[in-house]
């Protein structure tokens, strides 16, 4: 998995959603200054800590000029009244009172000055600034610049008592006012998603009393299109009936089963989609999906995340929707492309993050999201062209570019100062022009790097010329660009993998989001499902759609009776083991159990004999000897479990379920912690709050296809003493014949015959 | 038990003391054996290496070192003798290699001394009728030949590799114990499939696609490997049942048997080489109306003209010299008559018996048209004579004709070579005589005669002898005109092309023109190594550990395979030493020839000559200089890298060090053949054992066997006790036997003592020299037991051996090159066994034990 991402930072690009960061890194504002049910229309306040913004727990500063940015953003159905930075730092003894201090600057303006070096050493001090709130804009950079001193003259910019430490406890304390905005289509998905808020997204769901299947279809739909729009944020849909809660929420409803709120309003005439003021509070917004019927309802959604781009006005009627081409696997537009080398350029929002300034830059970053399932065993790597262009250093041989993949260095290369050099060339170093340097080196990621989500990275780093006392210079005027056209190269790997895998599932949604329009996969609700159960399977829709980035358009949600749907398709089992009729019936299958009090956990046969495993005997789990340990206990306890689906080989299930329907959420939120998620692997996870254990039980299956020579060579490959007697037997076998026939020829040669 | 107890305990061992006794009996037997025994025997038994009596400087050192030894390792396993009672201090676990080491030569041995059991698991097999079955055979071929492909494809991780290859080399060591030919065709299976398993790794998995320079280097070796992959295999096919084809037996009635010419060619030999020829010749045993000699001198000289008529033989000249030897040939097909052509090179002296053991099979295979035998040669060739080998090694020759021939035999491709050989004339003029199209006229003319359906056999007894070439150079130029021809036939008559052949004869003959070549591969071979020294070019795109457990089961099981094929025949990487001499001259002429086959004369191989000095042929091996340079390069290039490159480059590094420092020796050997040794006698002394009596002055008859003989002279082993004091020069008469006649012959004593006299012949006409020719080289036994008392081929002894060779090569060069430097040189032997006799040794006591 991927290292926290300064989710701010990444703001700024959000224009293309689905790669702008890798985890669920999303700042997570304290409960009581997020709840948008706050009363109406008073101001909120909210507190944002530097350290949920950046991802780092003390943001450094060093040499005379350094700086750190924090970015925010304010949503644009809220005013910022106030404004005001409480910054705790804790900075050298060394410096300077007077000359050093540490300026504050919001969007490139000069909003106040912390002056440093009086406090006494070694303490942390902390200092609050008001910032005029006319200031803030859509997103914000907050940046700190630090003029450190230490010595009036021959300063070494590079001394290491110059240095100030920002806590990551400093924080912005914004107070916001609603801002009263139109009943509008055109603004969509705003104010349901503003991509300036970089919160988790929480949005109401709301439905009648007992919304049919076809009504939690539509609504699952809507659900992964918001959490693809919401990206490494997150999205939980908590579920109301009847009315709607304060704020922003959507409806679902059709002409037959509607909220009560909607008991008044006129019937629609067709898939309908609406914005209306929240009657509950006046100033939030209701997104209304409508229809006639179920299917009505159903066309209105699909409307809604493929071609909400179209609509305006308070209201629109979806006339004619075209059914889109059915999505072909591993196309999701967040994954590689596995037809054809991908160029880095395509790999980013812009080419500016391909560009790094300093001498020891930020890394270039570029986030790969690949199939679980390719099968790269004795692959060579995956080959990446690297381009890319630097400002020649002047100290060649500590000047270098070291890339990465997850924070494991796959090569470094030497920066050369070919034709530069000498003191003059820092003066005369061109920027942008002839003077850059371009270089092509072909190498291979380690393919047994690859997870299913990756960062590729790119570190620059130029030493400092340092020629004696009193003769420091620094000029930050190094740049290095990793080229564009650069590309990496995923094609040609058949997909196979050995399931059941929760770790797939965690990180990426697989085997669902094989379809990016999840059109195998069927949502599995019990008979009656509870508010849980439907915010469980919001929720986990909502990761889908993070992972592929395309909504799931052609989602099927199913009862647990209906048996006819759940063939031939990909199970995602929903609800408390009680309830959940199908884990009943199942449970022979299953690879651990926790219904009730009881639960059971069937263990693996263990692998014995080095040589028995070698000759190819005993190597898969056999559940029929496996032991079973039945516990009792209660308190919360959730689980996923996965295996082959009972009614299609070939098919993978994927329960989620707790002990009770409540718990259910203990899923979600250890799927939201990357720490948890990574722990997920196998065919049982046992979530606790706070705590997950996954264990490999019960029957393996594969899917996917090998060519027929690896598929034979594979299994072979870990056997080489069945391989050594099975060549002992063939040069049995060749050996006799060959004497046979050998014989045969030698008696009629000595009896002189032709 | 602790170590140092276990040492305490060795020393007393060394010291002839008990050391199961209680520590006062033990300190008493030290003080309390009489001085002489406690004293300086015990320790002359404790310290082997050192003489007390005559104290060395380094003595201290010795002790030191011995000490040590004695403390810290453990002596050598061995089985408790029935009269030593068990040592007590023998751990258990410590005895477990030892263990381990005698079950497995007693399994070895059990497998070994089991043939009859195999033999009784076949015959089962053939009452069973199981392979009869057409359809249950063909499925276990096929099974078998799935299971092959998997073995050879199956990609493993290092460990499984290791433990694949270590299952398949542990069977194939105890395999090798079994006599017999399954064995032997299932240890050629096996090493066919470990190559092969290599070649497809080298295929799959080396390549290096995307640095330009890697994949250029990288399929050149993969072609050179390739090639020796392919000429294995084909060799494996050629010799993997020798027919070992006894001589027909003659009708009794001698006026059926056919008329034979005997044509005898030459050029520019002198005469002193022809008449031993045809002296033998005309001994040869075969009713005398029935065989006609023929002198056929190209050289056109008067003095052969007149030996031939006082001999009574033909004598046939043309008036050009047209297509040398086969033109010469040809020209006398015209001039001749008989029904069979019994061709001897000028210098191939027939054994009496050479028609009887070749004619049978004629008259009973009518469609026969050519009955080889072997060459033989009783002088040594530049390579035996210049590393020491005759007699003791197998020469370069033996191979071929001691194996393939053989082999060839049972495809029945066996070909032509110019000499030793029985053709048919029909047949023969069929054809339109031998072929003149290319430098190899006999290999040619064998495959035109098998093309019309002809058959040809072998006889695998040497039924006459001649000269080896030489000298280095004239041997050199000798197979560059055989690579040359082969070439050319290659091209001009292809075996895999044109009809008339079965598939086993295109196999067997194009892997003799393949064979030649291997000048190209060998060069890639002792440069492949540098790219990476050299250039850093990864040749074999793979980590050192793979590479080494890829390459040597191929090179393993081949090595096996072939030291028990072929041992009587070839010793163990002496291959690797001709192949290597040769390399440089055959590639430029195979290659010429393969584009341009028309290019390229005949040139006669020189013989009968003398190297009368010691000289080293430095025009020969510039070649070899040039690579050693090259190779030492690179060697001290890896040493750099060693030293300063990076860290996960030494595995590698150390590779191809090891492969190149291996080139570099082999390159020694091959220079080490360069520098001649003088050859002092004009007549080379054959060594054979024959029944002799010499007519001392006086009349006294002594009786005696031969130790040598030469056309010169010869020498005698007397009995001890009847050792007669013979001065120089005083004239005695020996008696020899050819069959029941007896002949005497004159001679003077050269010298005479200590139990070995040596005479001088002093012949006086052609007949006692015909006399002396019949009796001594031309005998029907003369060369049969030629190979007799040399020790088998043992792969590693070969290797040690090889190498060994390949520094004397380097010493004798720095002796002629820098003679400043040879007694610095001569300096190192000395050195090398003043540090060995350094080094510690197990003392007197454990050495009875273990004898």
């Amino acid at each position: 998995m991927t290292p926290r991402f300064p989710a701010l930072i990444a703001c700024l690009f959000l224009s293309c959603l689905g790669l702008a960061a890798p985890a669920a890194a999303a700042p997570k504002a304290k409960p009581e200054a997020a709840a948008p049910e706050q009363p109406a229309p008073s101001a909120q306040v909210r507190r944002l800590l530097f350290k949920d913004m950046t991802g780092q727990a003390v943001l450094p500063l060093r040499t005379t000029e350094g700086s750190t940015v924090v970015n925010f953003g304010s949503r644009a159905d809220e005013l910022v009244t106030r404004l005001r930075l409480r910054l705790r730092y804790t900075a050298s003894p060394a410096l300077i009172p007077g000359q050093s201090h540490i300026k504050v600057l919001l969007n490139d303006e000069t909003v106040g000055i912390v002056p440093i070096g009086r406090q006494p050493a070694g303490q942390g001090a902390s200092q609050e600034i008001d910032i005029d709130p006319r200031l803030v804009a859509d997103f914000n950079r907050l940046k700190l610049l630090f003029i450190g001193h230490y010595t009036a003259e021959c300063e070494d910019p590079l001394h290491s008592s110059l240095w100030t430490d920002i806590s990551g406890l400093s924080e912005l304390e914004v107070s916001v006012r609603p801002l009263a905005i139109r009943n509008d289509l055109t603004f969509l998905p705003e104010p349901f998603f503003d991509r300036r808020d970089l919160r988790r997204l929480d949005l109401p769901f709301v439905f009648a009393a007992t919304p049919s299947t076809a009504t939690v279809q539509a609504a699952g739909t809507v659900a992964s299109w918001f959490g693809a729009l919401a990206a490494w944020r997150g999205a939980r849909f908590p579920v109301h009936r009847e009315q709607p809660p304060r704020g922003n929420a959507v409806v679902f409803a059709t002409n037959g089963e509607r909220p009560a709120f909607l008991a008044s309003a006129p019937a629609v005439a067709g898939p309908t989609l609406s914005v209306i003021a929240n009657p509950a509070d006046g100033a939030g917004k209701l997104l209304l999906v409508q229809g006639r019927d179920s299917r009505d309802l159903g066309i209105a959604a699909r409307a809604l995340v493929l071609g909400h781009a179209g609509l305006s006005g308070s209201q629109a009627v979806v006339k004619e929707l075209k059914e889109e081409v059915p999505r072909q696997p591993y196309d999701a537009p967040n994954w590689v492309r596995l037809d054809r080398p991908m160029k880095f350029g395509e790999l980013v929002a812009s080419p500016q993050e391909l560009q790094v300034f300093g001498h020891v830059p930020d890394a270039v970053r570029l986030n790969l999201r690949i199939p679980p399932d390719l099968f790269t065993w004795r692959s060579r790597g995956v080959p990446v062209d690297l381009k890319y262009r630097y400002s020649p250093p002047i100290r060649a041989s500590e000047s270098r570019l070291s890339m990465s993949i997850n924070d494991e260095l796959v090569q470094s290369f030497n920066l050369r100062s070919s034709g530069q050099g000498g003191e003059s060339a820092r003066i005369r170093l061109p920027l942008l022009d002839d003077g850059l340097q371009g270089e092509s080196q072909e190498v291979f990621i380690p393919a047994f790097k690859l997870g299913s989500r990756n960062q590729l990275q790119f570190n620059f780093s130029f030493a400092y010329q340092k020629e004696g006392h009193c003769r420091d210079t620094l000029v930050e005027n190094v740049r290095a660009m990793v080229d564009a056209d650069s590309q990496v190269d995923f094609s040609g790997y058949p997909h196979y993998a050995e399931m059941p895998h929760l770790g797939y599932f965690a990180t990426s949604g697989f085997p669902f989001t094989k379809y990016a329009d999840l059109s195998n996969t069927v949502a599995v609700l019990p008979e009656s499902p509870t508010a849980a159960d439907l915010e469980t399977l919001f929720a986990l829709l909502a990761r889908l759609g993070e992972s592929t980035g395309y909504p799931g358009t052609r989602l099927r949600v199913a009862g647990p009776g209906d048996e006819a749907a759940l063939r031939d398709a990909d199970l995602l089992l929903i609800g408390a083991s009680p309830r959940q009729s199908l884990l009943q019936r199942w449970s022979a299958s299953l690879p651990a159990a926790i219904a009730g009090p009881g639960r059971r956990i069937a263990q693996p046969v263990r692998k014995v004999n080095f040589l028995y495993d070698w000759l190819g005997f005993g190597t898969a789990p056999d559940p029929a000897v496996a032991s079973q340990a039945g516990i009792e206990g209660d308190g919360p306890l959730a689980a996923m479990l996965g295996f082959e689906s009972p009614l299609t080989s070939g098919r993978s299930v994927v329960a989620v379920t707790a002990v009770a329907p409540e718990h259910l959420s203990l899923a979600l939120d250890a799927l939201e912690q990357p720490t948890l998620a990574r722990g997920m692997h196998g065919s049982a996870v046992f979530i606790h709050p706070q705590k997950v254990e996954s264990f490999l039980a019960g029957k393996t299956y594969v899917i996917g296809e090998l060519p027929w020579w690896t598929a034979l060579w594979f299994p072979l490959s870990g056997h080489p003493v069945l391989l050594a007697c099975m060549a002992v037997l063939a040069v049995l076998i060749l050996a006799f014949a060959l004497w046979r026939s050998l014989r045969a020829v030698a008696a009629k040669r000595v009896e002189g015959r032709p | 038990m602790s170590a140092p107890a276990d040492g305490w305990q060795r020393w007393l061992v060394a010291a002839g003391i008990e050391p199961g006794r209680p520590w006062p009996q033990r300190l008493a037997a030290l003080v309390l054996r009489p001085p002489a025994a406690a004293g300086l025997a015990t320790l002359a038994g404790l310290f082997p290496q050192v003489n007390f009596r005559r104290p060395r400087l380094a003595d201290p050192l010795r002790i030191l070192l011995q000490l040590l030894w004695l403390g810290l390792v453990r002596p050598p396993a061995r089985r408790p003798a029935a009269s030593c009672r068990p040592i007590p201090w023998r751990a258990p676990l410590a005895a477990i290699p030892a263990r381990l080491a005698r079950g497995w030569s007693r399994l070895e041995a059990a497998v070994g001394s089991q043939p009859g059991r195999l033999r009784r698991f076949a015959a089962a097999e053939g009452r069973l009728g199981f392979w009869d079955r057409a359809a249950l055979r063909y499925a276990a071929y096929a099974l078998a030949a799935i299971l092959a492909l998997l073995c050879i494809s199956t990609p493993f991780s290092t460990l499984a590799q290791a433990v694949f290859v270590g299952l398949l080399w542990s069977i194939a060591l105890v395999i090798r114990r079994v006599p017999g030919p399954v064995a032997t065709l299932f240890l050629i299976v096996l090493s066919v499939t470990a190559s092969s398993r290599y070649l497809w790794w080298r295929v799959s998995s080396t390549l290096n696609w995307d640095i330009a320079v890697d994949f250029l280097w990288g399929t050149v070796l993969l072609a050179a490997e390739v090639y020796t992959w392919l000429i294995l295999v084909l060799g494996y096919f050629q010799t993997a049942w020798p027919l070992k084809r006894q001589p027909a037996p003659l009708p009794e009635d001698t006026s059926r048997w056919p008329g034979v010419d005997v044509f005898i060619p030459t050029y520019n030999e002198p005469l002193k080489v022809v008449k031993p020829t045809v002296f033998a010749a005309q001994g040869i045993d075969w009713p005398a109306d029935k065989v006609n000699i023929y002198l056929l001198d190209d050289g056109r000289r008067d003095e052969f003209r007149h030996f031939a008529e006082e001999a009574g033989i033909g004598y046939i000249v043309r008036p050009d010299n047209r297509h040398a030897k086969a033109g010469n040939l040809n020209h006398a097909l015209t001039r001749t008559s008989g029904e069979y052509i019994a061709i001897f090179d000028c210098d191939h002296i027939p054994t009496r018996s050479f028609l009887q053991m070749t004619m049978g099979w004629f008259l009973r295979d009518d469609k026969l048209a050519l009955v080889q035998t072997p060459h033989h040669f009783f002088s040594p060739d530049p390579f035996e004579r210049n590393l020491g080998l005759f007699r003791r090694v197998p020469n370069e020759g033996e191979l071929f004709y001691g194996l393939i021939q053989d082999g060839n035999d049972l495809w029945n491709a066996t070909f032509f070579c110019g000499s030793c050989a029985v053709i048919k004339r029909r047949p023969l003029e069929e054809i339109g005589g031998i072929a003149v199209e290319t430098v190899t006229e006999d290999a040619h003319t064998a495959l035109k005669l098998q093309r019309r359906g002809y058959n040809t056999a072998y006889i695998s007894v040497p039924q006459a002898a001649g000269l080896a070439t030489e000298s280095l150079s004239a041997h050199i130029g000798q197979r560059i005109r055989w690579a040359r021809g082969m070439a050319q036939i290659f091209r001009l008559d292809n075996p895999y092309l044109g009809k008339g052949l079965s598939l086993a004869q295109r196999i067997c003959y194009s892997n003799a023109m393949l064979h030649f070549l291997n000048g190209g591969p060998r060069l890639v071979f002792l440069t492949a190594p540098l790219a990476f020294l050299l250039f850093h070019a990864y040749v074999i795109y793979a980590p050192a550990l793979s590479v080494a457990l890829y390459v040597l089961p191929h090179m393993v099981h081949a090595s096996l395979t072939n030291s028990r094929m072929q041992g009587g025949h070839r010793h163990s990487f002496w291959a690797e030493v001709y192949e290597t001499v040769l390399a440089w001259y055959i590639f430029r002429p195979t290659t010429v020839a393969l584009f341009n086959p028309g290019k390229g004369k005949f040139n006669v191989t020189a013989k009968g000559g003398l190297v009368d000095r010691n000289y080293f042929d430095w025009g020969i091996t510039w070649p070899y200089l040039a690579l050693v340079l090259a190779n030492l390069a690179g060697f001290a290039a890896g040493v750099g890298r060693l030293a300063w490159g990076p860290a996960d480059e030494i595995p590698t590094t150390l590779l191809n060090l090891f492969w190149t420092g291996y080139n570099v020796l082999l390159l020694g050997a091959a220079i080490s053949v360069a520098s001649e040794a003088r050859q002092v006698r004009l007549s080379h002394r054959v060594r054979l054992d024959l029944p002799a009596i010499v007519h001392l002055p006086g009349g006294k008859l002594l009786p005696c066997r031969t130790e040598d003989f030469s056309e010169g002279g010869a020498a005698f082993a007397l009995p001890a006790e009847a050792a007669p004091a013979l001065a120089r020069d005083a004239e005695v008469v020996v008696s020899l036997w050819r069959g029941r006649e007896e002949h005497a012959f004159p001679a003077r004593v050269v010298a005479a003592a200590d139990s070995r006299l040596r005479v001088r012949w002093e012949l006086f006409d052609a007949e006692q020299e015909r006399r002396l020719v019949q009796c001594t080289f031309a005998r029907a036994d003369a060369w049969v037991s030629w190979a007799d008392g040399r020790h088998r081929d043992r792969p590693l002894a070969g290797l040690r051996e090889v190498l060994a060779m390949g520094l004397t090569g380097y010493r004798r060069l720095a002796e002629h090159g820098a003679p400043l430097a040879a007694p610095l040189l001569g300096r190192v032997g000395p050195a090398l066994r003043w540090s060995a006799s350094l080094l510690p040794r197990w003392p007197a006591t454990y050495r009875q034990e273990t004898t």
